[in-house]
Protein backbone atom coordinates (compact mmCIF):
# COMPACT_ATOMS: atom_id res chain seq x y z
CA UNK A 1 0.00 0.00 0.00
CA UNK A 2 2.79 2.33 0.92
CA UNK A 3 4.73 1.34 -2.66
CA UNK A 4 1.37 2.34 -4.16
CA UNK A 5 0.57 5.44 -2.50
CA UNK A 6 4.57 6.39 -3.16
CA UNK A 7 3.94 5.49 -6.72
CA UNK A 8 0.04 7.40 -7.34
CA UNK A 9 1.62 10.83 -5.38
CA UNK A 10 4.83 10.53 -8.01
CA UNK A 11 2.34 10.33 -11.07
CA UNK A 12 0.43 13.22 -9.65
CA UNK A 13 3.67 15.18 -9.09
CA UNK A 14 4.67 14.74 -12.69
CA UNK A 15 1.64 15.81 -14.33
CA UNK A 16 2.17 19.48 -12.32
CA UNK A 17 6.18 19.13 -12.74
CA UNK A 18 6.53 17.74 -16.63
CA UNK A 19 4.18 20.22 -18.29
CA UNK A 20 6.00 23.28 -16.75
CA UNK A 21 9.59 22.08 -17.35
CA UNK A 22 10.23 19.41 -19.85
CA UNK A 23 7.10 20.13 -22.26
CA UNK A 24 7.18 23.83 -21.69
CA UNK A 25 6.89 26.15 -24.89
CA UNK A 26 6.18 22.95 -26.96
CA UNK A 27 4.18 23.70 -30.02
CA UNK A 28 3.09 20.14 -31.17
CA UNK A 29 1.09 17.38 -29.37
CA UNK A 30 3.96 16.51 -26.91
CA UNK A 31 1.91 17.55 -23.66
CA UNK A 32 -1.66 16.28 -25.36
CA UNK A 33 -0.35 12.49 -25.19
CA UNK A 34 1.91 13.57 -22.04
CA UNK A 35 -1.16 14.00 -20.04
CA UNK A 36 -3.17 11.20 -21.65
CA UNK A 37 -0.80 8.16 -22.09
CA UNK A 38 0.32 9.29 -17.92
CA UNK A 39 -3.16 8.73 -17.15
CA UNK A 40 -3.52 5.52 -19.31
CA UNK A 41 -0.42 3.77 -17.89
CA UNK A 42 -1.45 4.91 -14.37
CA UNK A 43 -4.87 3.76 -14.53
CA UNK A 44 -4.46 0.33 -16.07
CA UNK A 45 -1.26 -0.07 -13.14
CA UNK A 46 -3.87 0.83 -10.11
CA UNK A 47 -7.13 -1.26 -11.85
CA UNK A 48 -4.50 -3.89 -11.40
CA UNK A 49 -3.24 -3.10 -7.89
CA UNK A 50 -6.93 -2.79 -7.37
CA UNK A 51 -7.42 -6.64 -8.32
CA UNK A 52 -4.70 -7.97 -6.72
CA UNK A 53 -5.19 -6.28 -3.69
CA UNK A 54 -8.56 -7.06 -3.03
CA UNK A 55 -8.52 -10.46 -4.03
CA UNK A 56 -9.46 -12.86 -1.32
CA UNK B 1 -38.57 25.35 -37.59
CA UNK B 2 -37.50 21.99 -38.45
CA UNK B 3 -34.48 21.93 -35.90
CA UNK B 4 -36.81 23.15 -32.95
CA UNK B 5 -39.17 20.04 -34.03
CA UNK B 6 -36.64 17.52 -34.20
CA UNK B 7 -34.78 19.07 -30.78
CA UNK B 8 -38.29 18.82 -28.81
CA UNK B 9 -38.75 15.37 -30.08
CA UNK B 10 -35.19 13.97 -28.89
CA UNK B 11 -35.94 16.04 -25.65
CA UNK B 12 -39.83 14.24 -25.04
CA UNK B 13 -38.27 10.77 -25.97
CA UNK B 14 -35.54 11.40 -23.14
CA UNK B 15 -37.53 12.02 -20.94
CA UNK B 16 -40.71 9.69 -21.78
CA UNK B 17 -37.75 6.95 -21.49
CA UNK B 18 -35.79 8.33 -18.28
CA UNK B 19 -39.87 8.37 -16.97
CA UNK B 20 -40.35 5.55 -17.60
CA UNK B 21 -37.30 3.45 -16.55
CA UNK B 22 -37.44 5.54 -13.45
CA UNK B 23 -40.85 3.98 -13.32
CA UNK B 24 -40.34 0.09 -13.53
CA UNK B 25 -37.27 1.22 -10.94
CA UNK B 26 -39.75 0.85 -8.09
CA UNK B 27 -40.60 -2.59 -8.68
CA UNK B 28 -36.70 -3.07 -7.26
CA UNK B 29 -37.35 -1.16 -4.13
CA UNK B 30 -38.43 -2.69 -0.88
CA UNK B 31 -40.44 0.02 0.42
CA UNK B 32 -39.66 3.26 1.20
CA UNK B 33 -36.97 3.02 4.31
CA UNK B 34 -33.96 5.96 4.41
CA UNK B 35 -31.91 3.06 3.40
CA UNK B 36 -33.85 1.72 -0.01
CA UNK B 37 -34.59 5.65 -0.46
CA UNK B 38 -30.96 7.01 -0.40
CA UNK B 39 -28.47 3.84 -1.07
CA UNK B 40 -30.94 1.46 -2.72
CA UNK B 41 -30.86 -0.78 -0.03
CA UNK B 42 -26.79 -1.25 -0.66
CA UNK B 43 -28.42 -3.61 -3.64
CA UNK B 44 -27.01 -2.11 -6.89
CA UNK B 45 -25.15 -3.94 -9.32
CA UNK B 46 -21.60 -3.06 -10.73
CA UNK B 47 -22.72 -1.69 -13.91
CA UNK B 48 -25.46 0.35 -12.65
CA UNK B 49 -23.06 1.29 -9.95
CA UNK B 50 -20.47 2.32 -12.28
CA UNK B 51 -22.93 4.20 -14.44
CA UNK B 52 -24.84 5.73 -11.94
CA UNK B 53 -21.05 6.87 -10.36
CA UNK B 54 -19.82 8.34 -13.77
CA UNK B 55 -23.24 10.39 -14.17
CA UNK B 56 -23.34 11.45 -11.17
CA UNK B 57 -19.77 12.74 -11.31
CA UNK B 58 -19.51 13.72 -14.74
CA UNK B 59 -21.90 16.93 -15.12
CA UNK B 60 -23.32 19.58 -17.48
CA UNK B 61 -19.81 21.33 -16.95
CA UNK B 62 -17.68 18.87 -18.95
CA UNK B 63 -19.70 19.22 -22.32
CA UNK B 64 -20.54 22.96 -21.73
CA UNK B 65 -17.63 23.87 -19.28
CA UNK B 66 -14.47 21.50 -20.55
CA UNK B 67 -15.38 21.68 -24.42
CA UNK B 68 -15.24 25.58 -23.33
CA UNK B 69 -11.96 25.65 -21.65
CA UNK B 70 -10.00 23.33 -23.90
CA UNK B 71 -11.31 25.56 -27.06
CA UNK B 72 -10.27 29.11 -25.32
CA UNK B 73 -7.46 27.83 -22.78
CA UNK B 74 -5.90 24.44 -24.54
CA UNK B 75 -4.08 21.48 -23.69
CA UNK B 76 -4.15 22.39 -19.93
CA UNK B 77 -7.75 21.78 -19.73
CA UNK B 78 -6.91 18.27 -20.56
CA UNK B 79 -4.45 17.91 -17.44
CA UNK B 80 -6.95 19.68 -15.17
CA UNK B 81 -9.24 16.61 -16.13
CA UNK B 82 -6.75 13.80 -16.32
CA UNK B 83 -5.42 14.95 -13.00
CA UNK B 84 -9.14 14.72 -11.10
CA UNK B 85 -9.27 10.87 -12.65
CA UNK B 86 -5.62 9.88 -11.55
CA UNK B 87 -6.39 11.09 -8.25
CA UNK B 88 -10.08 9.65 -7.75
CA UNK B 89 -8.37 6.44 -9.30
CA UNK B 90 -5.84 6.39 -6.63
CA UNK B 91 -8.01 7.12 -3.73
CA UNK B 92 -10.68 5.33 -5.33
CA UNK B 93 -8.11 2.08 -5.08
CA UNK B 94 -6.89 2.94 -1.90
CA UNK B 95 -10.19 3.61 0.33
CA UNK B 96 -13.31 2.60 -1.18
CA UNK B 97 -13.36 -1.71 -0.53
CA UNK B 98 -12.36 -0.10 3.63
CA UNK B 99 -15.48 2.20 3.24
CA UNK B 100 -17.72 -0.32 1.55
CA UNK B 101 -16.85 -3.05 4.04
CA UNK B 102 -17.27 -0.31 7.01
CA UNK B 103 -20.62 1.17 5.43
CA UNK B 104 -22.12 -2.62 5.60
CA UNK B 105 -21.02 -3.11 9.18
CA UNK B 106 -22.54 0.60 10.54
CA UNK B 107 -25.51 0.72 8.24
CA UNK B 108 -24.02 4.37 7.20
CA UNK B 109 -27.04 6.17 4.49
CA UNK B 110 -25.33 9.95 4.51
CA UNK B 111 -21.78 10.60 4.50
CA UNK B 112 -22.25 13.22 7.58
CA UNK B 113 -23.36 9.79 9.10
CA UNK B 114 -20.60 8.37 8.14
CA UNK B 115 -18.29 11.26 9.67
CA UNK B 116 -20.26 11.56 12.90
CA UNK B 117 -19.78 7.97 13.26
CA UNK B 118 -16.39 7.93 12.61
CA UNK B 119 -15.60 10.49 15.13
CA UNK B 120 -18.22 9.76 17.44
CA UNK B 121 -19.76 13.04 17.58
CA UNK B 122 -23.31 13.94 16.15
CA UNK B 123 -22.56 17.68 15.81
CA UNK B 124 -20.18 16.72 14.02
CA UNK B 125 -22.53 14.66 11.09
CA UNK B 126 -24.52 18.03 11.71
CA UNK B 127 -22.54 20.15 10.38
CA UNK B 128 -20.89 18.30 7.98
CA UNK B 129 -23.92 18.05 6.59
CA UNK B 130 -25.06 22.06 6.78
CA UNK B 131 -21.57 22.62 4.91
CA UNK B 132 -23.19 19.72 2.15
CA UNK B 133 -26.18 21.88 1.86
CA UNK B 134 -25.04 25.50 1.40
CA UNK B 135 -21.80 24.20 -0.83
CA UNK B 136 -23.89 22.00 -3.12
CA UNK B 137 -26.32 24.66 -3.86
CA UNK B 138 -23.89 26.62 -6.69
CA UNK B 139 -22.96 23.05 -7.86
CA UNK B 140 -26.36 21.49 -8.54
CA UNK B 141 -26.94 25.85 -9.44
CA UNK B 142 -24.57 25.15 -12.05
CA UNK B 143 -26.28 22.15 -13.37
CA UNK B 144 -29.27 23.74 -14.44
CA UNK B 145 -27.70 27.13 -15.57
CA UNK B 146 -26.17 24.52 -18.33
CA UNK B 147 -29.39 23.76 -19.39
CA UNK B 148 -30.63 27.24 -19.40
CA UNK B 149 -27.29 28.17 -21.47
CA UNK B 150 -27.91 25.11 -23.94
CA UNK B 151 -31.72 25.93 -24.77
CA UNK B 152 -30.69 29.55 -25.31
CA UNK B 153 -27.90 28.37 -27.41
CA UNK B 154 -30.28 26.10 -29.80
CA UNK B 155 -32.36 29.00 -30.73
CA UNK B 156 -35.45 28.26 -28.96
CA UNK B 157 -37.37 30.74 -28.47
CA UNK B 158 -35.22 32.90 -30.36
CA UNK B 159 -32.45 32.12 -27.48
CA UNK B 160 -33.98 35.19 -25.33
CA UNK B 161 -33.87 35.43 -21.45
CA UNK B 162 -37.15 33.61 -21.40
CA UNK B 163 -35.69 30.67 -23.55
CA UNK B 164 -33.05 30.59 -20.88
CA UNK B 165 -35.70 30.46 -17.85
CA UNK B 166 -37.72 27.84 -19.68
CA UNK B 167 -34.28 26.07 -19.67
CA UNK B 168 -34.11 25.77 -15.92
CA UNK B 169 -37.21 25.43 -14.39
CA UNK B 170 -38.09 22.72 -17.28
CA UNK B 171 -34.78 20.95 -15.93
CA UNK B 172 -35.83 21.38 -12.26
CA UNK B 173 -39.23 19.54 -13.11
CA UNK B 174 -37.20 16.61 -14.36
CA UNK B 175 -35.06 16.48 -11.70
CA UNK B 176 -38.05 16.84 -8.95
CA UNK B 177 -40.06 13.50 -10.80
CA UNK B 178 -37.08 11.43 -11.11
CA UNK B 179 -35.94 12.35 -7.88
CA UNK B 180 -38.72 11.31 -6.35
CA UNK B 181 -40.42 8.49 -8.14
CA UNK B 182 -38.14 6.07 -6.55
CA UNK B 183 -35.14 7.63 -4.69
CA UNK B 184 -31.53 6.59 -5.05
CA UNK B 185 -32.97 3.50 -7.86
CA UNK B 186 -34.82 5.94 -9.89
CA UNK B 187 -32.03 7.98 -10.17
CA UNK B 188 -29.40 5.31 -10.42
CA UNK B 189 -31.69 3.84 -13.25
CA UNK B 190 -32.38 6.90 -14.89
CA UNK B 191 -28.25 7.93 -14.31
CA UNK B 192 -27.27 4.62 -16.29
CA UNK B 193 -29.34 5.88 -19.31
CA UNK B 194 -28.01 9.11 -19.08
CA UNK B 195 -24.84 8.27 -18.50
CA UNK B 196 -25.39 5.85 -22.04
CA UNK B 197 -26.46 8.83 -24.03
CA UNK B 198 -23.55 11.41 -22.84
CA UNK B 199 -20.88 8.98 -23.76
CA UNK B 200 -23.54 7.91 -27.38
CA UNK B 201 -23.85 11.96 -28.20
CA UNK B 202 -20.22 12.60 -27.61
CA UNK B 203 -18.93 10.39 -29.79
CA UNK B 204 -21.23 11.44 -32.28
CA UNK B 205 -20.38 15.10 -32.09
CA UNK B 206 -16.40 14.32 -32.23
CA UNK B 207 -17.02 12.10 -35.34
CA UNK B 208 -19.47 14.83 -36.86
CA UNK B 209 -16.72 17.57 -36.25
CA UNK B 210 -13.74 15.17 -37.52
CA UNK B 211 -15.90 14.30 -40.60
CA UNK B 212 -17.77 18.10 -41.23
CA UNK B 213 -14.56 19.95 -39.98
CA UNK B 214 -11.37 17.73 -41.63
CA UNK B 215 -13.15 15.55 -43.65
CA UNK B 216 -11.16 12.58 -41.57
CA UNK B 217 -7.92 14.12 -43.15
CA UNK B 218 -4.76 14.22 -41.49
CA UNK B 219 -3.52 16.31 -43.21
CA UNK B 220 -5.87 18.82 -42.05
CA UNK B 221 -5.76 18.01 -38.21
CA UNK B 222 -1.88 18.36 -38.76
CA UNK B 223 -2.37 22.18 -40.03
CA UNK B 224 -4.93 22.99 -37.48
CA UNK B 225 -2.49 21.30 -34.97
CA UNK B 226 -0.02 23.78 -36.15
CA UNK B 227 -2.40 26.58 -36.00
CA UNK B 228 -3.19 25.97 -32.60
CA UNK B 229 0.72 25.35 -31.49
CA UNK B 230 1.52 28.61 -33.10
CA UNK B 231 -1.45 30.18 -30.97
CA UNK B 232 0.07 28.68 -27.64
CA UNK B 233 -2.83 26.42 -26.99
CA UNK B 234 -0.57 22.92 -26.84
CA UNK B 235 1.69 24.40 -24.20
CA UNK B 236 0.74 25.65 -20.82
CA UNK B 237 2.58 27.95 -18.54
CA UNK B 238 2.22 31.06 -20.69
CA UNK B 239 -1.21 31.71 -20.96
CA UNK B 240 -4.10 30.68 -18.75
CA UNK B 241 -2.59 27.75 -17.58
CA UNK B 242 0.23 29.04 -15.14
CA UNK B 243 1.25 26.56 -12.45
CA UNK B 244 -0.89 28.65 -9.69
CA UNK B 245 -3.80 28.92 -11.67
CA UNK B 246 -3.15 25.01 -12.37
CA UNK B 247 -3.08 24.23 -8.74
CA UNK B 248 -5.97 26.61 -7.97
CA UNK B 249 -7.94 24.56 -9.89
CA UNK B 250 -7.17 20.94 -9.88
CA UNK B 251 -6.73 21.29 -5.90
CA UNK B 252 -10.31 21.06 -5.04
CA UNK B 253 -10.73 18.70 -7.91
CA UNK B 254 -8.37 16.01 -6.93
CA UNK B 255 -10.17 15.67 -3.44
CA UNK B 256 -13.87 15.68 -4.86
CA UNK B 257 -14.19 11.71 -4.62
CA UNK B 258 -13.68 12.05 -0.31
CA UNK B 259 -15.40 15.50 -0.15
CA UNK B 260 -18.64 15.32 -2.15
CA UNK B 261 -20.86 13.67 -0.26
CA UNK B 262 -23.00 12.47 -3.78
CA UNK B 263 -20.00 10.47 -4.56
CA UNK B 264 -18.87 9.59 -1.21
CA UNK B 265 -22.55 8.57 -0.74
CA UNK B 266 -22.05 5.93 -3.94
CA UNK B 267 -19.56 3.90 -2.10
CA UNK B 268 -22.27 2.49 -0.01
CA UNK B 269 -24.46 1.11 -2.67
CA UNK B 270 -22.88 -1.93 -4.69
CA UNK B 271 -24.22 -5.44 -3.09
CA UNK B 272 -20.78 -7.19 -2.91
CA UNK B 273 -17.21 -6.57 -3.20
CA UNK B 274 -17.16 -7.71 -7.00
CA UNK B 275 -19.99 -4.96 -7.75
CA UNK B 276 -17.34 -2.36 -6.08
CA UNK B 277 -14.31 -3.06 -8.54
CA UNK B 278 -16.82 -3.51 -11.62
CA UNK B 279 -17.65 0.49 -10.59
CA UNK B 280 -14.30 1.66 -10.17
CA UNK B 281 -13.06 0.09 -13.80
CA UNK B 282 -16.30 0.74 -15.52
CA UNK B 283 -16.26 4.60 -14.21
CA UNK B 284 -12.42 4.84 -14.87
CA UNK B 285 -13.07 3.78 -18.26
CA UNK B 286 -16.33 6.16 -18.75
CA UNK B 287 -14.29 9.03 -17.15
CA UNK B 288 -11.08 8.16 -19.38
CA UNK B 289 -12.80 8.27 -22.72
CA UNK B 290 -15.39 11.27 -21.99
CA UNK B 291 -12.70 13.41 -20.87
CA UNK B 292 -10.46 12.65 -23.77
CA UNK B 293 -13.54 13.35 -26.15
CA UNK B 294 -14.40 16.60 -24.43
CA UNK B 295 -11.08 17.72 -24.90
CA UNK B 296 -10.78 16.74 -29.07
CA UNK B 297 -14.44 18.62 -28.95
CA UNK B 298 -12.88 21.60 -28.21
CA UNK B 299 -9.63 21.34 -30.01
CA UNK B 300 -10.73 20.57 -32.76
CA UNK B 301 -13.73 23.39 -32.33
CA UNK B 302 -10.76 25.70 -31.85
CA UNK B 303 -8.72 24.57 -35.31
CA UNK B 304 -11.96 25.12 -37.11
CA UNK B 305 -12.21 28.34 -35.56
CA UNK B 306 -8.15 29.56 -35.98
CA UNK B 307 -8.84 28.06 -39.79
CA UNK B 308 -11.82 30.52 -39.91
CA UNK B 309 -14.45 27.56 -41.08
CA UNK B 310 -16.30 27.99 -37.75
CA UNK B 311 -17.48 31.48 -35.92
CA UNK B 312 -15.31 32.46 -32.81
CA UNK B 313 -17.19 31.67 -29.98
CA UNK B 314 -18.16 34.18 -27.39
CA UNK B 315 -17.56 33.08 -24.29
CA UNK B 316 -16.27 29.40 -22.64
CA UNK B 317 -19.80 28.43 -22.10
CA UNK B 318 -21.15 29.55 -25.53
CA UNK B 319 -18.48 27.45 -27.30
CA UNK B 320 -20.86 23.85 -27.33
CA UNK B 321 -23.95 26.21 -28.73
CA UNK B 322 -22.17 27.23 -31.32
CA UNK B 323 -20.90 23.74 -32.24
CA UNK B 324 -25.04 23.23 -31.91
CA UNK B 325 -25.95 25.82 -34.09
CA UNK B 326 -23.79 24.43 -36.76
CA UNK B 327 -24.50 20.44 -36.28
CA UNK B 328 -27.11 19.05 -38.35
CA UNK B 329 -30.59 18.71 -36.79
CA UNK B 330 -30.49 15.55 -35.47
CA UNK B 331 -26.78 15.20 -34.11
CA UNK B 332 -27.93 18.89 -32.52
CA UNK B 333 -31.02 17.31 -30.61
CA UNK B 334 -28.84 14.21 -29.18
CA UNK B 335 -26.05 16.56 -27.81
CA UNK B 336 -28.44 19.17 -26.49
CA UNK B 337 -30.12 15.99 -24.68
CA UNK B 338 -26.98 14.94 -23.74
CA UNK B 339 -26.05 18.43 -21.95
CA UNK B 340 -29.78 18.00 -19.96
CA UNK B 341 -28.89 14.32 -19.10
CA UNK B 342 -25.46 15.09 -17.63
CA UNK B 343 -26.94 18.06 -15.97
CA UNK B 344 -29.92 16.54 -14.74
CA UNK B 345 -28.04 12.96 -13.35
CA UNK B 346 -25.53 15.18 -11.62
CA UNK B 347 -28.25 17.37 -10.08
CA UNK B 348 -30.87 14.68 -8.84
CA UNK B 349 -28.11 12.74 -6.88
CA UNK B 350 -27.25 15.65 -5.09
CA UNK B 351 -30.73 16.59 -4.23
CA UNK B 352 -31.17 13.13 -2.71
CA UNK B 353 -28.09 13.01 -1.08
CA UNK B 354 -28.82 16.62 0.43
CA UNK B 355 -31.98 15.13 1.09
CA UNK B 356 -30.51 12.34 3.11
CA UNK B 357 -28.14 14.59 4.94
CA UNK B 358 -31.54 16.40 6.05
CA UNK B 359 -32.98 14.22 7.54
CA UNK B 360 -30.14 11.36 9.03
CA UNK B 361 -27.83 14.38 10.89
CA UNK B 362 -29.94 17.31 10.61
CA UNK B 363 -33.47 16.43 12.09
CA UNK B 364 -33.26 13.09 12.48
CA UNK B 365 -36.20 10.36 12.97
CA UNK B 366 -38.38 13.12 11.20
CA UNK B 367 -39.16 11.95 7.91
CA UNK B 368 -40.96 14.83 6.34
CA UNK B 369 -37.47 16.59 6.76
CA UNK B 370 -36.32 14.66 3.79
CA UNK B 371 -38.84 15.57 1.21
CA UNK B 372 -38.93 19.25 2.45
CA UNK B 373 -34.94 19.71 2.34
CA UNK B 374 -35.56 18.33 -1.62
CA UNK B 375 -37.67 21.18 -1.92
CA UNK B 376 -36.31 24.08 -0.53
CA UNK B 377 -32.63 23.14 -2.08
CA UNK B 378 -34.34 22.22 -5.55
CA UNK B 379 -36.29 25.92 -5.00
CA UNK B 380 -33.04 27.48 -4.19
CA UNK B 381 -30.65 25.91 -7.11
CA UNK B 382 -32.99 27.33 -9.57
CA UNK B 383 -33.18 30.57 -7.92
CA UNK B 384 -29.40 30.67 -7.95
CA UNK B 385 -29.20 29.42 -11.69
CA UNK B 386 -32.16 32.33 -13.05
CA UNK B 387 -29.28 34.97 -11.26
CA UNK B 388 -27.15 33.73 -14.15
CA UNK B 389 -23.86 34.87 -12.54
CA UNK B 390 -20.39 33.53 -13.24
CA UNK B 391 -19.53 30.61 -15.57
CA UNK B 392 -20.20 26.89 -15.16
CA UNK B 393 -16.76 25.82 -14.17
CA UNK B 394 -16.17 28.40 -11.46
CA UNK B 395 -19.40 28.06 -9.91
CA UNK B 396 -18.30 24.08 -10.03
CA UNK B 397 -14.92 24.40 -8.54
CA UNK B 398 -16.46 26.74 -5.99
CA UNK B 399 -18.95 24.36 -4.62
CA UNK B 400 -15.40 21.93 -4.42
CA UNK B 401 -13.33 24.81 -2.45
CA UNK B 402 -15.95 25.40 -0.08
CA UNK B 403 -16.00 21.27 0.53
CA UNK B 404 -12.26 20.90 0.60
CA UNK B 405 -11.49 20.80 4.25
CA UNK B 406 -13.51 17.37 4.51
CA UNK B 407 -10.94 15.89 2.52
CA UNK B 408 -8.56 15.48 5.53
CA UNK B 409 -11.15 15.05 7.91
CA UNK B 410 -12.29 12.01 6.00
CA UNK B 411 -9.63 10.73 4.61
CA UNK B 412 -7.78 10.61 8.40
CA UNK B 413 -10.77 8.78 9.53
CA UNK B 414 -10.66 5.93 6.22
CA UNK B 415 -7.51 5.79 7.31
CA UNK B 416 -6.97 5.33 10.94
CA UNK B 417 -10.95 4.79 12.23
CA UNK B 418 -9.65 3.63 15.58
CA UNK B 419 -7.51 6.86 16.13
CA UNK B 420 -10.09 9.27 14.96
CA UNK B 421 -12.66 7.95 17.90
CA UNK B 422 -13.36 11.40 20.18
CA UNK B 423 -11.32 13.61 17.62
CA UNK B 424 -14.77 15.34 16.95
CA UNK B 425 -13.83 18.82 18.05
CA UNK B 426 -11.01 18.81 15.97
CA UNK B 427 -12.51 17.98 12.68
CA UNK B 428 -15.19 20.48 13.53
CA UNK B 429 -12.95 22.96 13.67
CA UNK B 430 -10.90 21.61 11.15
CA UNK B 431 -14.30 21.78 8.83
CA UNK B 432 -15.17 24.99 10.03
CA UNK B 433 -11.84 26.84 9.73
CA UNK B 434 -11.60 25.48 6.24
CA UNK B 435 -14.91 26.77 4.99
CA UNK B 436 -14.32 30.21 6.60
CA UNK B 437 -11.64 30.64 4.44
CA UNK B 438 -13.93 29.68 1.50
CA UNK B 439 -15.96 31.94 2.13
CA UNK B 440 -13.94 34.52 3.49
CA UNK B 441 -12.53 34.42 0.26
CA UNK B 442 -15.46 34.06 -1.88
CA UNK B 443 -16.60 37.28 -0.18
CA UNK B 444 -13.40 39.32 -0.19
CA UNK B 445 -12.57 38.00 -3.88
CA UNK B 446 -16.28 37.26 -5.49
CA UNK B 447 -17.25 34.08 -6.51
CA UNK B 448 -16.23 34.37 -9.98
CA UNK B 449 -12.26 34.39 -8.22
CA UNK B 450 -12.10 32.84 -4.99
CA UNK B 451 -10.65 29.88 -6.15
CA UNK B 452 -7.86 31.69 -8.51
CA UNK B 453 -7.60 34.15 -6.39
CA UNK B 454 -3.43 33.73 -4.86
CA UNK B 455 -2.36 34.80 -1.08
CA UNK B 456 1.37 35.06 -0.63
CA UNK B 457 1.50 33.42 -3.77
CA UNK B 458 -0.30 30.42 -2.84
CA UNK B 459 -4.18 29.64 -4.32
CA UNK B 460 -6.89 29.89 -2.03
CA UNK B 461 -7.80 26.46 -2.27
CA UNK B 462 -4.43 25.30 -0.93
CA UNK B 463 -4.88 27.51 1.76
CA UNK B 464 -7.93 25.72 2.64
CA UNK B 465 -6.31 22.43 2.71
CA UNK B 466 -3.18 23.55 5.01
CA UNK B 467 -5.45 24.93 7.29
CA UNK B 468 -7.97 21.92 7.84
CA UNK B 469 -4.93 19.19 7.84
CA UNK B 470 -2.92 21.42 10.52
CA UNK B 471 -5.87 21.58 12.84
CA UNK B 472 -6.69 17.67 12.19
CA UNK B 473 -3.53 16.43 12.43
CA UNK B 474 -3.17 18.83 15.71
CA UNK B 475 -6.00 17.33 16.78
CA UNK B 476 -5.52 13.81 16.72
CA UNK B 477 -2.08 14.10 18.32
CA UNK B 478 -3.63 15.71 21.33
CA UNK B 479 -6.04 13.47 21.58
CA UNK B 480 -3.58 10.46 21.42
CA UNK B 481 -1.97 12.32 24.23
Amino acid sequence: MKAFTAYSVAVLAAMYIVPYTLLKGCKGVELLAFYSLLSLAYIVSALAYLWRSWRR
Amino acid sequence: MSKLIIGLGVLAAYIGLGTLLAVASRRMMKGRSDEELYVAGGRLGGLLSALTYAATTYSAFMIVGLVGFAYFTGAGALGFELAYLVATVFLLTLFAGKVWRMSRERRWVSPGEMLGDLYGSRRLALIASTLFLVALIPYASAQLKGIGEAVAGLGLAGGSWEAYVLGVVFAALVIAVWTWIAGMWSVAVTDAFQGLWMLGAATGLLAWLLWWGYGFSAEKLGEAIALLGEEGLLSVGDGFWKLPVFIAFTAPWIFFAVTNPQVVQRLYVPRDEKALKKMILGFTVFGYIYTLMMVAIGLLAKGLTLQGALPQAGAIDQVTPTLLAVAPAWLSAVVFTSIVAAAVSTADSILLTLASCASRDIAPGRRWIGPLALALCLAAMTLVAMARIGFIVQLSVLSSVLLLPLAPVTIAAWIAPSRVKGAGPAAEAAILAGAAIGFAAAGIYGAKKAFTALILGIPVSVWVLLASTAIILLGLATSKK
